[in-house]
């Protein structure tokens, strides 16, 4: 009996490790067909789409196009923009796409491994600025957009701005299309302003009056926090500019490697005036980053925070109708009117892989989808999720959310400046920036030292 | 003739793990050992620097800094995971009723995702909403609140808390069973020899243990060098280094400043201190035995 | 005076139980409140118990296709790290000279899996497995193969070689021997590691989403985290998609409890 069961036990292993095996074979290579509905072949049947003589040629063989991109899972653009991603996909049956959408910060780490094994996609959107686009220039993988420009049926180089153009420039040349344009605006809680008899402040000892009464009674006064320098380096940026030459200056950091000048000392001081006046919530890593600094504020637990697009569709809807758009009080000492500028710049843009644009089963189709997604009705559409399209367009107000409305309504005749991001030409730079935000803001360093610290940096990248 | 039958199979049967092993884990180690050596921006060319990161690496004060957060790190959890596993298993061995169940709650922890642990310690922590504050409030103990991620003394330790407690669990469980081991004669005979408790544990119970105990060592120090999810989580590291460690340093380094080859130099000192711990201790270990 | 020490070392391991509860008390709460909730009432219970958050990650977020693939995904790395493993630690615990070869598998418990996630990736690209779950299994099945080694292997040596002596006499090969013979003699050990392999394999997040781009493809970490969002404030939603997460390891570590138990530490006995 014993030896029978012995017997059973030792088939069924081998019977179990059989079908393991088989199903592993069989399952691995239907995985990406099998479950789900896209119409995406599987990794052994169809190699990855980087160039490669044989997938041009016959011509039953579908295009593949892969696509990279970041507005997915819990941003609000999501839903609009993969609306439409599906419907072109069903309208163009001879071509095979290829999404992949990986959220937020974690699109750039995929990109960029994807860089170093050769594997760029063949089109994908990607950040700004040299510190982003330089390396990707500097090993020829990225397309030169007068080439996709002088293929395109609808896209002209006149629909974007020069400014827009400048953020994917590097040596005279364009290498992006702008996708995404920004602009930062403040928002104030209209109710606890005036539940609290206060006025919005116009200059620093307002703030800080304002502030006292906010501190009593609980509430946080401005809502900003810095982890890994989200969204802390744009807020310093505003506050540089707000002294002499800060814009200037950060303009001429590509010639000059100088982020120590006299607006980001101000600014520094400025953020740590602020913090011992208590300004900003007492924990800033904790309420760093987007997501918790903007739930301060829904949860009316703060007066105001600084905003941008991509958080309008996170915003309450009681929390719109509560609240105003007002200017940041000037700084002690600042020479730049508050209300005549604001931090803005193009976010993201779309990146087109040259060796992809070169291939002549490809190019065509890569043009149409890239125009595709430039259009207006695309464009349009992901509005309604809060994005500022680059591009100069009419959008039809009706569509969009309240706050996008006022927003754009509010910055139309401010200066869009950019900030430091745009101008630092060195990622370890820049990433020494932010994190030391980090520790300017939670108090770990002196205004001085943050100063030294990130010129030092700097310093070494010439 | 046996021999070389053995030979065959012995062979055979142990090929599959090192052909995979080799391919998948040793090759890519060695590729980083390579880029170790070489300036890379892992776009344009390598440029070969010999040991250039290394020597910048010893010269960098933001790399010591990590390396002291990660040996505090590997101290915490000696004590916390290891000694403290240790202490609540041998209560629990003793305990008549809900023996099953304090087993199986105490391993809970240990299942759920790093990034699941440090998402819930970021809201616990925040100190102007989390309710780590308010409870502290109502327990009375106000004067113990702090802004416990913006507070230089406090943010590296609030940040080891997490992944330390996440896996006490899973020692105790381990020093469980293998307590439960240890011959209930041995035990009898020390009690009727008068020895107190201390006595009993520290000579019956921890020789018979001292395999057991030397593997918990061996683990809790390699995942603590290799620790990466929970401070990302929380913190991203910061402010500044001041809650990263080595692996996260490694890959800030290597995939936000771009700087591969630099980070390379730095996972090859996580081996490093890895292979000459494990070797220093054992030898350490022969040598108390006898 | 045994009470009272019967009583303290109850209170303690109270204590310490109370404390590991609740971290999972918290999620699975929030999980069943509405997004702003969580913050106007982080301890309490729900005053409605939003069943949506549920619904809205099983279907919306696509979580249910994204719990099969990882169950797939974890399921196949685990069985054939399980497979390979025990028959590399058959070997090392039965061949006397096989020190090197331990030492080299062993090596893979020092290594921070993150230290070789670019050159994994260019070998799968040059492999072609690329965005496919073969690649990730392979890579799961690696990373967790030298610490099931380590513990086979102590496993192993315990089993008496009498038992394989009498096999042979019987007349059983070498394999059957391991098979029918050994392998059930491990199990406790097997599901030990088998255990922990599962749960590294369905956390994990790097190389998940580097190595898997295609959407039908994802896993199940990769959905979760898409609801975390750099951007997001939904923390119900996350909290609703990390309890989907969490219950299945705590089935499976429920339903093989015993034999973990047993098996750990025989594992690391002779280890």
């Amino acid at each position: 009996m014993t030896w029978l069961s012995a017997k059973l036990k030792k088939s069924a292993s081998i019977v179990l490790a059989t079908t393991l095996i088989a199903g592993l074979a069989a399952g691995c290579s239907n995985s990406d067909n099998g479950k789900g509905g896209s119409a995406t072949p599987s990794a052994e049947t169809s190699p990855s789409a980087s160039p490669s003589p044989s997938s041009a040629g016959s011509s039953g063989d579908k295009i593949t196009i892969r696509f990279a991109y970041n507005w997915t899972g819990a941003d609000p653009k999501a839903s609009y923009f993969e609306g439409k991603l599906k419907e072109y996909e069903a309208k163009h049956p001879e071509i095979s796409f290829k999404f992949e959408a990986t959220p937020g910060e974690e699109h750039r780490t995929k990109i960029k491994v994807d860089t170093t094994a050769g594997n760029l996609p063949d089109i994908f959107t990607y950040w700004l600025g040299p510190v982003n686009l330089k390396p990707l220039v500097d090993a020829n993988e990225i397309l030169e957009m007068d080439e996709y420009l002088s293929k395109s049926g609808t896209v002209k180089k006149e629909q974007y701005t020069d400014i827009a153009w400048s953020f994917f420039d590097i040596g005279g040349k364009k290498y992006g299309l702008p996708l995404e344009a920004f602009k930062g605006f403040f928002m104030a809680n209209r109710e606890l302003f005036q539940k609290y008899n206060l006025e919005y402040p116009k200059t620093y000892a307002e703030l800080t009056n304002v502030a006292k009464v906010f501190n009593d009674n609980g509430i946080v006064p401005f809502s900003m926090g810095s982890k890994n320098g989200q969204p802390s380096h744009l807020f310093f940026s505003y506050l540089a500019y707000q002294f002499q030459n800060g814009f200037d200056d950060a303009q001429k950091i590509p010639q000059t490697y100088q982020y120590d000048t006299d607006a980001v000392r101000k600014a520094a001081q400025a953020v740590a005036q602020m913090k011992a006046d208590g300004i900003f919530p007492s924990d800033t890593v904790a309420n760093g980053d987007w997501g918790p600094q903007l739930s301060l504020y829904n949860e009316e637990k703060a007066a105001m925070v600084y905003e941008f697009p991509w958080m309008i569709g996170n915003v309450k809807q009681e929390i719109v109708d509560k609240t105003d758009l007002i200017d940041f009080p000037a700084l002690e000492g600042s020479v730049v009117d508050p209300s005549s500028y604001t931090i803005g710049a193009v976010a993201m843009g779309l990146l087109i892989n040259r060796k992809s644009f070169e291939d002549p089963a490809k190019q065509q189709a890569l043009v149409d989808f890239a125009d595709f997604i430039n259009s207006d009705e695309v464009l349009g559409e992901v509005a309604k999720g809060g994005l500022f399209p680059a591009k100069q367009m009419e959008l039809d107000p009706s569509t969009l959310s309240p706050l996008y409305a006022k927003a754009m309504e509010f910055t139309k005749n401010q200066n869009v400046w950019p900030h430091h991001e745009s101008y630092v030409p060195d990622s370890n730079a820049y990433s020494v920036i932010l994190s030391s935000l980090d520790e300017l803001f939670a108090g770990f360093v002196s205004p001085e030292d943050y100063v030294s610290k990130t010129q030092k940096a700097l310093d070494k990248a010439k | 003739m046996r021999r070389k039958h053995d030979a065959v199979f012995y062979g055979g049967f142990v090929l599959p793990a090192v052909i995979v092993y080799t391919l998948f884990m040793i090759y890519p180690v060695a590729m980083s050992a390579g880029y170790s050596l070489t300036e890379w921006n892992g776009v344009t060319a390598k440029t070969f620097v010999g040991l250039g990161n290394y020597q910048e690496l010893i010269a960098d004060g933001d790399y010591w800094q990590v390396v002291r957060n990660t040996g505090q790190l590997i101290a915490y959890s000696l004590i916390f995971q290891v000694g403290a596993g240790l202490a609540i298993a041998y209560l629990l061995a003793k305990v008549m009723h809900g023996f099953r169940f304090f087993r199986s709650v105490i391993f809970i922890p240990v299942i759920i995702s790093p990034v699941a642990i440090g998402l819930m310690f970021s809201l616990f922590y925040n100190s102007d909403t989390g309710p780590l504050n308010h409870l502290l409030d109502s327990l009375s103990l106000s004067s113990w609140k702090r802004q416990w991620l913006s507070d230089p003394h406090t943010v590296l330790k609030a940040v080891m808390a997490p992944q330390i407690w996440q896996y006490i669990g899973l020692y105790v469980v381990i020093f469980l069973a293998a307590i439960q081991q240890v011959p209930e004669e041995l035990v009898e005979s020390a009690r009727m020899d008068g020895a107190g408790p201390s006595r009993t544990f520290f000579n019956v119970v921890m020789p018979q243990i001292w395999d057991v105990f030397q593997v918990c060592v061996i683990l809790a120090v390699t995942g603590s060098l290799k620790s990466f999810d929970h401070a990302w989580v929380i913190t991203s590291g910061g402010p500044g280094n001041a809650s990263s460690f080595i692996a996260l340093q490694m890959f800030k380094t290597a995939f936000i400043s771009n700087q591969i080859g630099y980070g390379s130099a730095m996972t090859i000192t996580i081996l490093a201190y890895a292979a000459l711990f494990t070797m220093l201790f054992k030898r350490i270990c022969a040598r108390l035995y006898n | 005076m045994r009470r009272a020490a019967g009583l303290s070392r109850g209170l303690v391991l109270a204590v310490f139980a109370l404390s590991t509860l609740f971290p999972f008390y918290w999620v699975l709460v929030s999980s069943f409140k509405d997004k702003h909730q969580i913050y106007a009432n982080p301890f309490g219970l729900p005053a409605n118990w939003h069943w949506g958050n549920y619904a809205d990650i099983w279907q919306t977020a696509h979580l249910s296709r994204y719990f099969w693939n990882s169950l797939f995904i974890s399921a196949c790395a685990v069985a054939i790290m399980l497979l390979i493993g025990a028959m590399a630690a058959y070997v090392l615990a039965r061949r006397e000279k096989s020190g090197w070869l331990y030492a080299y598998f062993t090596l893979g418990i020092m290594i921070p899996v993150h230290a070789i996630l670019i050159p994994s990736f260019v070998l799968l690209k040059q492999l072609h497995l690329l965005n496919s779950h073969f690649g990730l299994i392979l890579i799961y099945v690696v990373s967790n193969l030298s610490l099931c080694v380590f513990i086979l292997h102590g496993f192993l040596k315990g089993i008496p070689r009498e038992l394989e002596e009498a096999a042979a006499i019987d007349g059983y090969g070498r394999v059957r021997t391991f098979v029918s013979i050994v392998l059930p003699l491990a199990k406790p050990g097997l599901a030990t590691v088998g255990t922990l392999g599962f749960l590294n394999c369905w956390n994990e997040y790097l190389f998940a989403y580097v190595l898997i781009g295609s959407e039908p493809s994802k896993t199940l970490t990769q959905g979760v985290m898409a609801l975390t969002g750099q951007y997001s404030t939904d923390y119900a939603l996350v909290c609703a998609g990390l309890v989907v997460s969490m219950l299945p390891l705590w089935l499976v570590y429920m339903l093989f409890q015993e034999q973990i138990v047993k098996g750990m530490t025989a594992g690391a006995v002779k280890g």
